[in-house]
């Protein structure tokens, strides 16, 4: 094995990492605004990509006021499981809410066959592929690696968006209002926080997150109505293994994540690329053993 | 024999048995499997009802059961009791493994590491193809025989899962009644006030997750030999969300409402359904948040709702 194709795998893997990272950033958000872990999180991804092919292929919308519309459509998804699973059951304990969120999403993972069959748009059952965000340039390399520029993107989207949320939490008023409605909501309540309504803007947030990450991978990789279980779970143990509740340890995990991914699949001959989607979850069993806490250390896991 | 009457089981088995005399032979069919999938809930209901640990994992642990049966008794020519046996065998062997490393978790995380548990060996199963058939699986396995004697009627694996199922239930009631059982209703109350005790909150927790697996691996032998095929789809994460969701809806330390509500959803979800095809899975979680967001304290609660609603009427017309 030469040192340009384990390059090459680190490359591939920084770049799925990044699309972990930013299904991390979406439960990290939720987390740190209800102390919920929403299991439903991958159906945001999965829905970004499917409702940016929606309105691309039978609404004819150009490529970005398509995403943007995706983006929204998925925000709505994400406030509308807020409001009518999450609020419902928000008392009744860890056991429900995480079987509620089960329930979203096995929901919203079955929606797109009926809804197909009652528009007659059969596509929407079928793998897909979006186009790729530029187009001029197909790859650049990296000391002999090579890299495409949608990858490149990927990256930029995690680390901008990891950036923008650091900035939301810790410098804006509401951010600061998100955090207090999970650390003390009598607290937050008493000094005026409206703290159902932060957590319904926190699903939002997360929703709109998830559907970048959605329509940033689904160029990559084929994408389908059912894709969002998998993505959903591997962001959860990115979160995990970089360090539960921090915004920087769900970017660093899901990097982490993606690169230990693909150096499993590159470098174990034979049975690497076989048990592909094993890795994730050996990973976790490995972490929660020896580190539950994760890379950067969690204050939020005992 | 006033007190033998009033006793559930001895009621529940009567009816039991006398059903066949009564119903046709292909009512047999969803009331096979739902004692099938009933034992396994009952080893849900002791880990999460009793305990209070959850696993999205024992779909796998029912996988690991019938996967061992399927291979012994095409492969190797092993008889099935034998087989059954080794099941057992195989899937408390693994709990005991993976529930060092998993039961360190809670809540959130003990459910996405038992899920990842199940996807691992999901994964395995459907991506391995020499011995275990990759996602084909296996087929041909015979029917359950105990001695030579086969059980092939629908009427003949009814008895003999009913049976099962009756000593099954018999072992958990017994367990709960003794320190072992009070020390696993403590653990689910108060982990840290439990320790202080002087219990051996990680001893506990392990012994009632292996016996729980145990439970979910001789539902999976039996399921096996029932069906004669076993393959990685029938062992997914959704067969483990549907055991958490019977152990809600028959109550929280209730175990014959864990059997009963296993017998209610399977006739909901291989009866009612599966005839809507496409809409099936989507009418089904559906109902499962309707569930929780209206009955998450179970059915039985609802008698509970009478009840005090009875009262209030009655301080009303006080004042």
């Amino acid at each position: 094995m030469s040192a340009i194709s384990i390059l090459q795998f680190i490359v591939v893997g920084v770049s799925m990492g990044a699309v972990y990272a930013l299904i991390a950033l979406g439960f990290t958000t939720i987390f740190r605004a209800s102390n919920i872990v929403n299991f439903a999180q991958g159906e945001f991804v999965m829905l970004g990509g499917l409702l940016t092919n929606f309105f691309l292929v039978t609404c004819a919308v150009p490529y970005l006021p398509a995403a943007a519309l995706a983006v929204l459509g998925v925000v709505l998804v994400g406030m509308g499981l807020q409001v009518l699973v999450i609020h419902p059951i928000r008392k009744a304990g860890v056991l429900i809410m995480i079987m509620g969120t089960l329930g979203a999403s096995i929901v919203i993972s079955n929606a797109p066959i009926p809804l197909s069959s009652i528009a007659n748009l059969g596509y929407l059952r079928d793998p897909f592929t979006l186009p790729r965000i530029t187009t001029s340039v197909e790859s650049i390399g990296i000391l002999g690696a090579r890299i495409s520029i949608q990858r490149i993107w990927a990256i930029g989207a995690s680390l901008a968006l990891l950036g923008a949320l650091y900035c939301f939490t810790n410098y804006t008023r509401m951010g600061k209002a998100m955090e207090s409605s999970s650390t003390s909501p009598l607290a937050a309540r008493l000094v005026g926080v409206r703290v159902e309504r932060m957590v319904l803007y926190a699903f939002a947030v997360s929703a709109a997150v998830g559907a970048v990450g959605g329509i940033l991978i689904a160029p990559i990789f084929n994408m389908r109505y059912d894709s969002g279980v998998l993505l959903g779970l591997k962001g959860f143990v990115g979160a995990v293994l970089g360090g539960w509740g921090k915004l920087s340890g769900a970017v660093l995990g899901g990097f982490v994540l993606g690169v230990v991914e693909s150096l499993c699949v590159g470098l174990i001959p034979e049975y690497g690329s076989r048990y592909q989607q094993m890795w994730a979850f050996l990973v976790l069993l490995v972490i929660l053993y020896f580190r539950p806490t994760g890379i950067l250390g969690s204050e939020d896991v005992e | 024999m006033k007190r033998l009457a009033k006793n559930t089981n001895f009621q529940v088995a009567v009816v039991l048995a006398v059903l066949p005399l009564f119903v046709p032979e292909d009512f047999f069919r969803f009331l096979c499997l739902g004692a099938i999938y009933s034992i396994a809930a009952l080893g849900m209901s002791l880990l999460l009802g009793y305990a209070g640990q959850i696993s999205l994992g024992h779909a796998a642990f029912m996988g690991i059961g019938a996967y061992t049966t399927a291979i012994l008794t095409t492969q190797y020519n092993c008889p099935v009791s034998l087989a059954f046996l080794a099941s057992i065998v195989a899937s408390s062997l693994i709990a005991y493994v993976i529930g060092k490393p998993i039961l360190r978790t809670k809540g959130f995380f003990l459910a996405l590491a038992t899920l990842g548990f199940g996807e691992i060996f999901f994964v395995f199963t459907s991506r391995t193809d020499p011995v275990i058939g990759g996602l084909v699986g296996i087929g041909g396995i015979p029917y359950f025989s105990i001695a030579g004697y086969e059980f092939t009627s629908y009427t003949q694996m009814h008895y003999l899962y009913w049976a099962i199922l009756l000593g099954l239930i018999l072992y958990a009631q017994a367990m709960v009644r003794t320190r072992t059982g009070r020390a696993f209703r403590a653990i689910s109350v108060d982990e840290l006030a439990a320790s202080s005790m002087g219990i051996d909150v990680a001893g506990y927790k392990l012994k009632i997750f292996v016996i729980s697996a145990a439970y979910a691996g001789i539902a999976g032998s039996l399921l096996t030999t029932y069906l004669s095929m076993t393959q990685p789809y029938g062992f997914r994460v959704d067969l483990s969300i549907f055991l958490v969701l019977a152990v809600i809806v028959g109550g929280m330390g209730n175990l014959w409402g864990a059997v009963a509500a296993t017998v209610a959803l399977t006739w909901l979800k291989d009866e009612q359904l599966s005839q809507y095809q496409e809409y099936s899975a989507l009418i089904y979680g559906v109902i499962l948040i309707l569930i929780l967001v209206f009955v998450p304290n179970g059915l039985g609660s609802l008698r509970g709702l009478f009840v005090r609603r009875a009262k209030a009427g009655t301080d009303e017309a006080a004042i």
